[in-house]
């Protein structure tokens, strides 16, 4: 059972912080750019080859499972970019791309400030390809027969399903009664499988709307709703 | 984000101006900055010093290395140093990225598709009802429906109606439109409170949204990327599309101001 799961309603965490921009280090944007790279070469993808040895899959499931798999104190301790930069150096050394021992000797150069020159020379197609990945971007709609079990304005009890390592349900509404407002037209793929928690393959998915007063009864505010979109198969006709 | 800042008025000006000066960071002026860095211990030294620890009971879990920021741009450059000299990406590849969130995606977007809702009324009707196809109707850069675009919904505010998006479980976000998630977004702390107690949250960010007004709040947990239609201001009766459209703040689109 993660925390990374369970965040929406957590009390006593003091105020918010109005912080406006994106990146607040320089180096942020790199490990941003870096992300977009990887998920525009991402091999599940039906994209041109290029030159690149990038061949295995990187998607938001991965670099969001990163960070759910930190302890949860490392989770609010380090900044947003920070969790980013272990989460992905963490797997590009896993799949072999660079070594720990690499990164290491790579790293220290920088921190001497003699680091080695840049080079150019890799295929241009990787810039293409990153390029036509964020023009068309990567639907998880297919076009598989579809048949929901819900309609608008069914109850539904959101099951707690349960979950190992990742999930798309939101933990706060486990167990609890909410009202479909919009089944969405068609089935939806998730980026990976997640197992026992029943996410994946092609499903319906809906926005149902909660009352919060069933969420934190007596500890919420007056006259609000929120809304969640939930796959089906997080999903089950109330008793 | 370790410690608490205090909420500062909501700025309204053109969408992306705050931002885009944070994307000129390419790859020339990042190694310029780590050249001049201070020297810095080597990597893994965290323990603090004796006497620190004497009078900083702080378990090493919650203590940061000295030099954190500098160990951190380290680590980022040698990745990409390195992901570059194997020809996984190219020299360009990062600050191309970059580029794009500057030129084709962002904020500017946004203001444009929440101007035309305010001047045209059936638009608008449509953006709510159908906002993939309402977008794809204006004349705005490729990639409306591409990389966290595929699936946009547009929640409409109204006299008597507050949206509110959050993502309770990470930070997805209408790139197209609004471009990059600022830091208040991606917050666990906004991220946890706005869930419960949306009203308080917002009057954090100045935002007074009196409990005669409903409030939705959008969870945004599986494919769908929500935005915020702002109600039109008042005083704002003839203005041109393009002036209505300065008036819109990424905040707006999201919920967390008025316009």
């Amino acid at each position: 059972m993660k925390l990374q799961h369970y965040l929406g309603g957590l009390e006593g965490l003091g105020p918010v912080t109005y912080e406006k921009r994106v990146f607040v280090e320089p180096w942020e944007t790199r490990i941003f750019g870096i992300h977009v790279a990887m998920m525009a070469l991402s091999s599940q993808l039906p994209l041109p080859a290029t030159g690149s040895p990038f061949k295995t899959i990187w998607t938001w499931a991965d670099l969001r499972k990163g960070a759910e798999s930190l302890n949860p104190f490392d989770y609010f301790k380090f900044r947003y970019y920070e969790k980013w930069l272990g989460g992905i150096s963490g797997y590009i050394v896993e799949k072999g791309y660079v070594t720990q021992a690499e990164l290491d000797a790579r790293t220290q150069q920088f921190l001497n400030a003699s680091p080695p020159s840049p080079k150019a020379g890799a295929d241009p197609a990787i810039d293409r390809r990153i390029n036509t990945y964020l023009v068309e971007g990567d639907s998880p709609k297919r076009d598989s027969a579809f048949s929901p079990k819900f309609a608008k304005g069914d109850k539904v009890f959101v099951k707690d399903v349960p979950t190992i390592e990742h999930t798309r349900l939101p933990g706060y509404l486990r167990d609890r009664i909410g009202v479909v407002d919009t089944v969405y037209s068609g089935n939806y793929t998730y980026l990976t499988s997640t197992g026992p928690d029943g996410i994946g393959e092609a499903m319906p998915v809906y926005c149902v709307r909660f009352d919060p007063d069933d969420l934190w009864k007596g500890n919420t505010e007056k006259n609000f709703a929120i809304y969640a979109d939930l796959y089906e198969s997080y999903l089950a006709k109330p008793n | 984000m370790t410690t608490p800042s205090p909420a500062f008025p909501i700025e309204t000006g053109a969408p992306g101006s705050e931002n885009s000066g944070n994307m000129r960071f390419s790859r020339r002026n990042l190694l310029i900055a780590s050249a001049t860095a201070a020297a810095a211990p080597a990597i893994g030294t965290a323990a603090l010093q004796p006497a620190q620890a004497q009078t900083m009971a702080i378990p090493q879990r919650f203590a940061f290395p000295p030099n954190r920021e500098t160990l951190n741009a380290a680590r980022a450059m040698a990745l990409e140093s390195l992901l570059i000299e194997k020809g996984i990406i190219t020299d360009k590849s990062v600050d191309g990225v970059l580029a794009f969130f500057e030129t084709q995606m962002g904020p500017f977007n946004g203001a444009k598709v929440v101007a035309r809702a305010w001047v045209d009324p059936a638009f608008k009707q449509r953006l709510g009802d159908d906002t993939p196809a309402a977008i794809a109707s204006l004349n705005l850069p490729k990639g409306m429906a591409g990389a966290e675009g595929e699936h946009m919904r547009a929640a409409v505010n109204s006299p008597t109606l507050h949206n509110l998006v959050i993502c309770t479980l990470c930070s997805c976000y209408p790139w197209p439109v609004l471009g990059l998630p600022p830091y208040w977004y991606k917050d666990p702390t906004f991220r946890a409170r706005a869930a419960r107690e949306p009203r308080a949250v917002l009057k954090e960010f100045g935002l007074d949204i009196p409990e005669s007004v409903e409030i939705k709040t959008w969870d945004s947990s599986a494919q769908i990327r929500w935005f915020v239609v702002p109600d039109r201001p008042a005083g704002t009766q003839g203005m041109s599309e393009a002036d209505l459209a300065k008036l819109v703040t990424a905040e707006g689109m999201m919920g967390v101001a008025k316009v």
